[in-house]
């Protein structure tokens, strides 16, 4: 991290990330058929107007997990409208009786790992500025709205430092909402490796968290 | 940017997009397709010669095969229970390719794994096994070193090949070299179906040869056009 304040021992935002770090973890629950399952269902079995529920169920949080990872938000909504694209012609492949998250976020995590292989989105990658908090308070103040923004930038850039499949997992267990079976998945890796990897990940970012608040290494 | 917009700009490229097939237009495609690569298999088969023993054609090479102590033609009952052995292993490795995890996203990685190490492995100590209950099943025959089999297993797996990965393409966001490796697999051992009924010999080395080396053949080119061809992305 570029900023100097961040090598301050007694930074009073540091605390704060690793509040945002430990709210982060969630509990694994299985979670159950939805509105949005049946009508992925009704949909590959021709009813074309419940495609609509769909891409309302799953357009935003497709597009916070985008703007999480790539920071720009004109980028995202591309990727968004690319993923949604790929699954219409898809339809075929899709069963009914199977969760659409996981097919889904499969589909999306792809394209976001393609779209970071272009050259030229490298260039932006570090002169980007910090995306809007998705915690903020619905009326929040110009203090909180940037301690806001200024903690998840810190969290994403920590993010970024993990290795590719700690990193997947993490985001993807405890950020984008899976269960660890549909991030398994995703992943094509079995629930105990999911596990473990989600686990290493987060040690690394407390780890981290702790050294940069002046910490035992 | 709101929920609106987020909306309206998807909608502006789902309009560009052609209506896409439902899961039973793609179903009814797929099982047509395959139904073609079947025929085109079995016609194929007709022409290399198709089941000699049981027609009464004698092969050219009989003189050799009996000099060198393989009782031609084999009983009814070995062929058949030969096949019925082969018959099970591929029909299991359709299953593999066949049934989806409850996800979607296509059977696990460690089933495709299992499936790509299990069914030639099976389908060699089943034939070459089950040989060995017969008096001279497994002689090595000079005229039968295993390349017309293997011949007849290219062109008998070929269209099935074609026909799954066409069927499939565009369909695995996970792990599409290792789906296509287990299809190719499914179409060895589809063609491994018909060289058992065509082909003898029990011999080891023919064996592996020329009917469980186009198995794995097919295994690596399907890994290698699965990745290109069954990749969602």
């Amino acid at each position: 991290m570029a900023d100097d304040q961040h090598d301050d021992p007694h930074d009073p935002r540091l605390p704060s990330l690793i509040e945002a770090l430990e709210a982060s973890l969630r509990e694994d629950v299985d979670v159950p058929l939805t509105d949005a399952d049946r009508a992925m269902w009704a949909w590959c079995q021709g009813d074309d107007r419940s495609f609509d529920v769909i891409v309302r169920t799953f357009q935003r949080p497709l597009f916070c997990m985008f703007r999480r990872r790539t920071g720009d938000e004109e980028q995202s909504a591309d990727l968004v409208q690319e993923t949604f694209c790929k699954i219409l012609r898809s339809r075929g492949h899709f069963r009914p009786g199977c969760k659409a998250r996981p097919w889904i976020y499969a589909i999306a995590r792809n394209l976001q790992k393609d779209d970071t292989k272009k050259w030229w989105r490298w260039s932006n990658i570090f002169t980007r500025e910090a995306p809007p908090s998705e915690a903020a308070s619905a009326s929040p103040t110009p203090y909180e709205a940037a301690n806001a923004a200024e903690i998840e930038r810190l969290l994403a850039a920590m993010l970024k430092e993990l290795p590719e499949s700690q990193r997947t997992a993490f985001e993807l267990v405890q950020l984008d909402g899976l269960s660890q079976q549909e991030a398994a998945a995703v992943m094509g890796n079995t629930v105990s490796a999911v596990k473990s990897l989600s686990h290493r990940a987060y040690c690394t970012l407390r780890e981290k968290m702790t050294r940069l608040n002046g910490g035992p290494k | 940017m709101t929920d609106a917009e987020l909306h309206a700009r998807i909608e502006a490229g789902l309009r560009k997009e052609p209506r896409p097939p439902t899961i039973a237009e793609v179903r009814n495609r797929n099982i047509a397709l395959v139904v073609v690569a079947l025929a085109v298999a079995i016609a194929t088969f007709e022409w290399w010669g198709g089941i000699r023993e049981l027609s009464g054609k004698t092969p050219p090479d009989l003189a050799s095969m009996h000099a060198s102590g393989f009782a031609y033609p084999r009983p009814i009952w070995l062929m058949a229970s030969t096949f019925a052995g082969t018959l099970a292993v591929t029909l299991l490795a359709w299953r593999v390719i066949l049934v989806r995890s409850r996800d979607a996203l296509g059977p696990p990685r460690t089933q495709l794994l299992a499936g790509l190490l299990l069914a030639p492995l099976s389908l060699f100590v089943w034939r070459v096994g089950w040989s060995a209950f017969w008096e001279g099943g497994l002689v090595w025959v000079d005229t039968r070193p295993g390349l017309r089999c293997f011949g007849l297993s290219l062109l008998l797996a070929s269209p099935v090949l074609l026909a799954l990965m066409f069927g499939r393409r565009g369909s695995d966001p996970v792990h599409p070299g290792w789906t296509g490796a287990m299809i190719g697999m499914t179409s060895g051992a589809t063609a491994a179906l018909f060289a058992d009924l065509w082909c003898p010999v029990g011999n080891p080395v023919h064996v592996l040869a020329g009917h469980i080396l186009p198995m794995v053949l097919f295994a690596l080119v399907g890994a290698v056009a699965g990745r290109r061809i069954l990749d969602l992305r």
